[in-house]
């Protein structure tokens, strides 16, 4: 019995201990990689003039597929700024997925449309597509729309994958702002590969939070005036241009944002298309594509952009952002779980290897394990004898390794793209990452916590993710 | 429940390495033995406990000045915590510094942006005076002494090179001529020799806009350097420096040309308005994606002389190969195309199958009628389908003959054959 305790005890302190230092390491490797991957992409991109695509016939074709759901008040906007991007070959497939709303009627109306004579053919199953429109108006021939019963968002996906035409898709979310430039950008890494296959590309997606929208395009970029947004813009910048570019480079990356990725269309119908059966679509079908790859020993890799090319907006609301991140978690969860044969598989290589066990250990765990020790510390706190030094120096050493953190993602920030052009905003994010650590971080974690519960529990849905809008014409 | 075991045992020999670790460095500590040490040691009760952080505490209890106390503190806890607090020291530095870095790293833009336009301005306005003056306009002496300066130099260069790519004929040729009256051209060349390739890539632009044409075998060694922009870069110069036969650097091209570059080249051919090569010279090529490329090119350029050498292209044992040959007749137009299309049709793989009915489509004739009938009868959906709209644009025979496939037609194919006589879908 009491060397169970002693175990126990054992893993209570020094195994809390040690993960938080692996996980440290991890970051900071991570950062390194992220630094030299994008001082590659700036030099790289130098040398790109992004029109040669835009005006060559060589340039691959892509289907912008954009499922819409009670989109009523935005939707006649979004479809304009889609049916002008910097593109030559893409169409736009816009599916109406059951909304209640106006949705259908509008686009109908503001677009000419009207129903074809369309031969439907699931390859991937979905629910009844009730029609699919057309418009009369030539000015829009690259618009094609969907009516289909309510499935959700992946089931959307799959009837757009079912009547694209082209070879690659475009997956977003209608309700983003993608930059005009983005799929010329997003197309670059399938056209200039040459050993490996690239299967799918992701972008940053930036936070439109109290941006200037002018027109469907960004014209004035602020830093968010609310906390909440303020701090994910943080959590953001370090997720996307530290964790996902350095996981590009080492060929690991097992997610590409639903609001915004292009996929080899031909790879994906071979894989099934989206799963409709979870709330992580977009991690599981990165997921899918490479055990797919690494199944039929193709060489492949899934490529990161680190331009901002598309905006999103963020939670603002506590409510809000935490059913969001109970659904990320859920998601995170379900990929883990379908996939649990890859785990330490050599079969899978690095996927197996790397990939699986740091979303695992470190994107799942890494919640629980926080709790835990924070539970430990108050039991022994009330009970016991704490060793206060020790907790006030390692308390120390996390929020100043947190706050560092936050500060390189700043700096790179800076050497790369450069968006809050405005000498306070510099103030202002400093100021966040200071107090992000203390306000918003505990929130984020217990969000997850739900997360797990709820999915354990067999609780699941997206929940309501009403968004305050960002007015298309000015939004200060 | 694999998952769970797999997780089980990897914690447990993390347990047990740990143990093994702790017990060692206790070993360790015993036969240094320091005042420090001493401390740290004798504050844990165990040597397993030496890991064990949380309950283990330290109360050093010397009353010396604040600093004294401080490094006496320092030396007395354990060097886990020294690492930490170190740990600490180094990421609170980091904070300031990264702050004060990307502070003043915005001053200092800010000047140097400054400072960038003020140059610019002065070197546009002595371009302008140079373009606007006769030929026997001398250079001031200080332009050659401030070449001398890299930053003005560069400045300059960069203005120079994008006005002479945006103008031609008798301006264009005095630019060329001011470039080389200035001697730009020694540090272009050096920059082909610097060991960065990104400097190397410019230098090749610079040779290359400014028709440096002796800059040649320099730039021909990197056509198959192993970095992939380096590479493309010295393509694109080669095609702009060798006119007589801009596919020269296509010859012995030992890596995949690829569509980044291809895309890229036949910008060049475009935007530097090139003689159009015959392409078929290099369909002969050991390197498939060269294949490739001049497979695209016969089939943009409409180079119709090369339609034999296309269609033996169709046995290429490369899919990739074929599909390309397959769309390069598409693009031909030529309607004598078809009998060998539907030759090759049913060893096809699946994916050409469909390129080779899309490109009856555009080359619809009614020698086709009875294959596209035949397929009609096919059990799969997109052939049946492709079919179809290649016998609707035939006219009005191929519109005859779904008519009569529409007679006893199941709901599948009555789909397929109002889809393809919707000229709505296809607009």
């Amino acid at each position: 019995m009491h060397s169970l305790v002693e175990i126990l005890r054992f893993f209570l302190e020094s195994g809390i201990f040690i993960y938080s230092l692996i996980l440290f390491s991890f970051y900071l490797t991570l950062s390194v990689f992220s630094a030299f991957s994008l001082i590659h992409y700036t030099r790289k991109n130098a040398f790109v003039d992004f029109n040669v695509i835009l005006s060559s016939p060589m340039s691959p074709s892509v289907s912008i597929i954009a499922p819409a759901y009670n989109e009523g008040m935005t939707i006649v906007d979004n479809i304009r700024s889609l049916l002008s991007l910097h593109y030559i070959y893409y169409e736009v497939i816009i599916v109406n997925d059951g909304s209640t709303d106006d949705t259908m009627e509008k686009i109908i109306k503001e677009y000419s449309l009207e129903k074809v004579d369309y031969a439907y053919h699931p390859e991937i199953p979905t629910k009844l597509v009730k029609g699919i429109y057309k418009s009369t108006n030539k000015a829009f021939s690259k618009l094609l729309v969907i009516d289909k019963k309510n499935g959700g968002k992946s089931d959307s996906l799959n009837a757009g994958i079912n009547v694209s035409q082209k070879k690659y898709f475009a997956a977003i979310d209608v309700d983003s702002l993608i930059e005009p430039d983005a799929l010329l950008k997003m197309m670059k890494p399938f056209i200039e590969s040459h050993d490996k296959k690239v299967i799918a590309t992701g972008g940053v997606i930036r936070i439109i939070n109290n941006c200037v929208v002018e027109n469907g395009r960004v014209v004035e970029v602020n830093f968010p005036k609310n906390f909440l947004a303020r701090a994910q813009s943080l959590e953001y910048s370090r997720a996307f241009l530290m964790g996902r570019m350095a996981w590009s480079k080492l060929n690991g990356l097992l997610l590409i944002s639903g609001a915004f990725g292009v996929f080899d269309k031909d790879i994906v119908k071979k894989c099934g298309g989206y799963n409709v059966n979870t709330v992580g679509e977009d991690m599981e079908l990165i997921v899918r594509m490479r055990v797919y790859m690494e199944d039929h020993n193709e060489k492949y890799s899934v490529v990161y952009i680190p331009d901002p090319l598309c905006w999103t907006e963020v939670p603002s609301s506590v409510k809000i952002l935490s059913k969001q991140r109970n659904r990320w978690t859920r998601g995170t969860l379900d990929t883990l779980f379908i996939h649990k044969k890859i785990f330490f598989n050599k079969k899978y290589g690095l996927l197996g290897l790397l990939s699986y066990p740091y979303w695992l250990f470190f994107e799942w765990l890494a919640p629980i394990v926080e709790t835990v020790g924070i539970l430990y510390f108050i039991f022994i706190a009330i009970l016991g004898n704490p060793n206060w030094t020790f907790f006030i120096i390692l308390v120390g050493y996390v929020y100043s390794f947190a706050v560092t953190f936050s500060l390189w993602a700043l700096l790179f920030e800076e050497l790369t793209f450069h968006l809050y052009s405005k000498r306070k905003d510099i103030f202002k994010i400093v100021l966040t990452a200071l107090v992000e650590p203390i306000l918003y971080h505990p929130m984020t974690v217990w969000f997850q916590l739900r997360g797990n519960f709820h999915y354990f529990i067999g609780k699941s849905g997206w929940g309501n993710m009403k968004r305050k809008g960002f007015d298309k014409k000015k939004n200060k | 429940m694999g998952t769970l075991l797999k997780i089980l045992s990897l914690i447990v020999l993390c347990f047990f390495l740990l143990q093994e670790i702790s017990s060692a460095q206790t070993v360790q500590k015993d036969s240094t033995v320091s005042i420090a040490d001493t401390v740290a040691v004798a504050d844990s009760d165990t040597a397993g406990n030496y890991l064990m952080f949380l309950s283990a505490p330290i109360h050093p209890k010397v009353k010396l000045s604040l600093l004294k106390e401080a490094i006496q503190y320092f030396n007395s806890i354990s060097a886990v915590l020294k690492i930490l607090v170190i740990m600490t020291i180094f990421f609170l530095l980091s904070i300031v510094s990264l702050f004060s870095f990307v502070l003043s790293k915005r001053t200092y833009e800010l000047i140097m942006n400054n400072k960038t336009a003020a140059v610019k301005s002065r070197y546009s306005e002595f371009l302008a005076r140079y373009l606007y003056s006769g030929e026997d306009y001398e250079i001031p002496d200080h332009m050659f002494i401030q070449m001398n300066e890299k930053f003005n130099r560069e400045i300059f260069l960069e203005l120079l090179i994008d006005l002479h790519s945006n103008l031609t004929g008798e301006i264009s040729q005095r630019l060329l001529d001011l470039y080389n009256r200035l001697e730009l051209k020694k540090y272009s060349i050096a920059k082909v020799h610097n060991r960065n390739w990104h400097i190397k890539a410019r230098g090749f632009r610079e040779l290359a806009q400014m028709n440096v044409v002796d800059a040649n075998h320099e730039i021909l060694k990197y056509r198959n350097h192993k970095n992939v922009i380096l590479r493309i870069e010295a393509e694109l110069a080669l095609v702009k420096l060798q006119l007589d036969y801009p596919l020269h650097f296509l010859e012995k091209l030992n890596y995949t040309f690829t569509d980044w570059g291809q895309i890229n080249v036949y910008d060049s051919f475009v935007f530097h308005n090139i003689e159009v090569p015959l392409f078929r010279k290099v369909l002969d090529s050991n390197n498939e994606s060269v294949v490739i490329f001049a497979l695209r090119m016969i089939g943009f350029y409409r180079q119709k002389d090369a339609f034999k050498d296309v269609l033996v292209l169709l046995n290429h044992e490369n899919e990739v190969v074929r599909e390309n040959a397959i769309l390069t007749l598409k693009h031909l137009r030529m309607t004598e195309s078809l009998e060998y299309l539907r030759e090759i049709f049913d060893k096809e793989t699946y994916q050409n199958k469909i390129l080779i009915l899309d490109a009856m489509i555009v080359l619809h004739d009614r020698s086709n009628l009875s294959f596209l009938i035949e397929k009609m009868h096919k059990e799969d959906f997109n052939i049946r389908l492709e079919s179809a709209i290649s016998l609707h644009k035939i006219g009005a025979e191929g519109d005859r003959v779904l008519d009569d496939l529409l007679v006893g037609a199941d709901r599948e194919m009555l789909r397929i054959l109002t889809h393809a006589k919707d000229e709505r879908i296809h607009a």
